[in-house]
């Protein structure tokens, strides 16, 4: 196509002539020192406190330290274009990002610019980056669930619609897979979700973008990328932006989930904004409100009451351990905000058991609240089940003559470990999971050898759906094993239980 | 860097003497005069803040300075104590914090107008009777030219500019041409 002169100039003069002239009048001062993204500015005396400076080149400041003698501001941008005895201008805007439907499907930096080359984003509404948490009147019991997809999550640390799971393990055990996992879960629901990626590689972030594209969960999901190369001051602040944007489906009745990729990437962020800002180190050289920051940040997801609207944030934040180290500050702390948490082991993943959870740490305080009965009926035993298996596991490894009682535990024990094993991108609706872990109470995995499970799994699903597939639309409905859905389903296992055998080859 | 605090210790404490003595303008017009030569003379300033010189060295140079300016004894007392504290480095910043406080206490501020060609007096007027009703306090103008502003003003006063010029609104325009790409 070619573009013709004229196009262009008409709409630069229109553009000039819808171009106001104002003289503007703005509150001042300049830059006394800048450097490593934190500037000094003396003057802008009526400066509040995470007020947004402008630099010159349109460079946004975050006005953090409010001394006697001048403002310490964090540069979010380039500070080389920065010089001493810059003019520096107040714009008297508490720090604000875009919100809205309008974000659903971009990919967004650290104050919510968009970075996906896909054009501005419209949002009609902005919010506040910082503001506070709903207050215990405007709140309510979490009551719902919200899937994550992950058959062992969802049974044995279910997460509810305004919980805040903690994903806790060491680095490469696919933490970031459980979450997106999570995030594709919710393709077929009304829950909105947002995607924050703080300090990690542009690659990785590219990587995830493309995985949620690839199935279909872009059109529902913000990503807020504040990568290893922005500055710290992104970083830490690109959690808030991410929070500011779920926050507004939770105001408008609706729900959203978001994730923090990672929040100690976030903590180190701020620790060095914080150092530079010459606040006093503590424990780890964290500054003294480091908790308070993650506090502050995780008590924003919540449940709020029928007269908000019911609306519910979701947050499923990440904490990296360092060689399985859960006692370290930031992990501890972040445990003990969160309302449980799924711990990821290395052992567990290289011992091909995916999603690593570990069943034993891993808690949900909300527990069985975010269950829906068929859940709570199936997955009652599964965690008391488990433990006795590991339990006896460790005693049959001394091979010794075992009981039949015993050798049957170990047997369904075996089997129920590896039902929970999952691949990576394939969540499972509520109704899939409850069968098949109602398939494995239930005996009916007993009689088959283990390396069959996963093709059993499969198999299953495709049989019910094309000879009886209103056992899942029963059971999404009623969300309960009644006596006629139990029928039904004990007639549909025992039949693809002979098939099964019979194409398999087994006796 | 601007040593604010401490310039403003030693500034109050000045002020305070002044005040009492009602000899503020006179302390003024010293130290704004001393500022001043600090400004044009670097060899001035460094003979006074060299730690290479010996401290009696210096408090001769500043003794001889006071004598040759004339101010009165407070006055010539307080440059020498800055020279013995070793914070004649201090003194533009005192200098500035000190035109400050004298100004608030007359209820006036001193402000800047920057335009591309020279103003006239009515104009001048113009611009000093609408920055004295934004601020409510008596505006004592410094004008001054810059063509590279093309056209229109810059009036400052304090912490408050008042951008009009012709530069900054081209720049504004070209902002938002390319904002929108």
């Amino acid at each position: 196509m070619q573009i013709k002169a004229e196009e262009i100039s008409q709409i630069i003069k229109d553009q000039i002539g819808e171009y106001e002239t104002s003289i503007d009048l703005n509150e001042t001062g300049t830059v006394i020192s800048v450097g490593d993204g934190i500037a000094r500015v003396y003057g802008v005396k009526n400066c509040m406190a995470m007020e947004l400076l402008e630099f010159p080149g349109g460079i946004m400041g975050l006005a953090l330290n409010l001394e006697e003698d001048n403002v310490g501001c964090a540069v979010l941008g380039n500070v080389s274009g920065i010089k001493e005895g810059d003019l520096v201008k107040r714009t008297g805007k508490i720090a604000e990002v875009p919100v809205g439907p309008e974000l659903e499907g971009r990919v967004v930096d650290g104050i919510g610019f968009p970075i996906d080359g896909q054009g501005d984003i419209n949002a009609k509404l902005s919010s506040k980056v910082e503001v506070v948490a709903p207050g215990v009147i405007a709140r309510k019991g979490v009551h719902e669930p919200c899937y994550t997809g992950a058959k062992a999550v969802d049974a044995m640390t279910p997460v509810g619609r305004g919980q805040r799971e903690l994903v806790i393990g060491d680095r490469q055990i696919g933490k970031t897979a459980l979450c997106v996992d999570a995030i594709i879960a919710q393709r077929d629901t009304d829950v909105h979700c947002v995607y924050v990626a703080i300090g990690q590689k542009k690659s990785t972030v590219a990587l995830v973008v493309e995985a949620l594209r690839k199935h279909d969960a872009m059109s529902y999901t913000t990503v807020v990328a504040a990568c290893a190369s922005d500055p710290a001051p992104m970083q830490y602040i690109s959690a808030f932006t991410g929070t500011a944007m779920g926050e507004y489906f939770r105001d408008n009745g609706q729900h959203a989930l978001i994730v923090y990729d990672d929040l100690s990437k976030q903590a180190v962020a701020y620790r060095e904004l914080s150092l530079l800002l010459r606040r006093p180190p503590g424990r780890e050289a964290y500054p003294g409100d480091i908790f308070y920051n993650h506090s502050r940040l995780l008590e924003r997801s919540s449940k709020v009451n029928d007269e908000l609207g019911a609306g519910s944030l979701t947050a499923l934040p990440i904490i990296e351990t360092q060689a399985g180290d859960v006692s370290a500050f930031i992990p501890t702390n972040v445990i003990s905000i969160t309302d449980g948490q799924v711990y990821l082991e290395p052992n567990l993943f290289f011992s091909g058991v995916r999603p690593a959870i570990n069943v034993g740490l891993s808690v949900s305080r909300v527990g069985g609240a975010a269950q829906v009965k068929a859940m709570k009926q199936v997955a009652g035993t599964l965690r008391l089940d488990l433990a006795q298996f590991r339990e006896l596991a460790a005693f049959a490894a001394f091979g010794s003559d075992l009981d039949a009682a015993t050798q049957a535990q170990l047997t369904r024990g075996e089997r129920l470990v590896e039902i929970l094993k999952q691949p990576q991108y394939a969540p499972l609706p509520m109704e899939k999971q409850v069968t098949i872990l109602y398939a494995g109470a239930n005996g009916y995995l007993d009689p088959l050898p283990i390396d069959t499970m996963a093709d059993y799994e499969n198999e299953m699903y495709s049989y019910i759906e094309s000879n009886d597939a209103s056992i899942f639309a029963d059971l999404k409905e009623q969300e309960e094993f009644t006596d006629a859905i139990k029928e039904k389903l004990n007639k549909a296992l025992d039949a693809f239980g002979e098939t099964f055998k019979a194409t398999k080859g087994l006796k | 860097m601007k040593q604010i605090i401490l310039a403003r210790r030693y500034a109050k404490a000045l002020f305070a003497v002044g005040k009492d003595d009602g000899k503020l303008e006179e302390y003024n017009n010293a130290l704004q005069g001393l500022n001043e030569i600090f400004a044009s003379d670097v060899g001035l300033a460094d003979s006074l803040t060299n730690p290479l010189y010996p401290m009696d060295v210096r408090e001769k140079v500043m003794e001889g300075i006071v004598a040759s300016m004339g101010v009165d004894k407070v006055m010539g007392n307080f440059l020498n104590l800055l020279v013995e504290k070793k914070r004649a480095d201090v003194l533009p910043d005192i200098a500035e914090e000190f035109q400050i406080m004298v100004d608030e206490e007359k209820n006036v501020s001193h402000g800047s107008v920057v335009s591309a060609v020279e103003l006239s007096k009515e104009l001048q007027a113009k611009v000093q009777a609408t920055l004295e009703k934004l601020t409510g306090k008596t505006v004592e103008l410094t004008p001054s030219v810059d063509p590279s502003i093309i056209g229109g003003i810059i009036a400052k006063v304090g912490d408050l500019e008042l951008d009009g010029s012709i530069k900054t609104q081209l720049a504004g325009l070209k902002d938002s041409i390319k904002g929108r790409e």
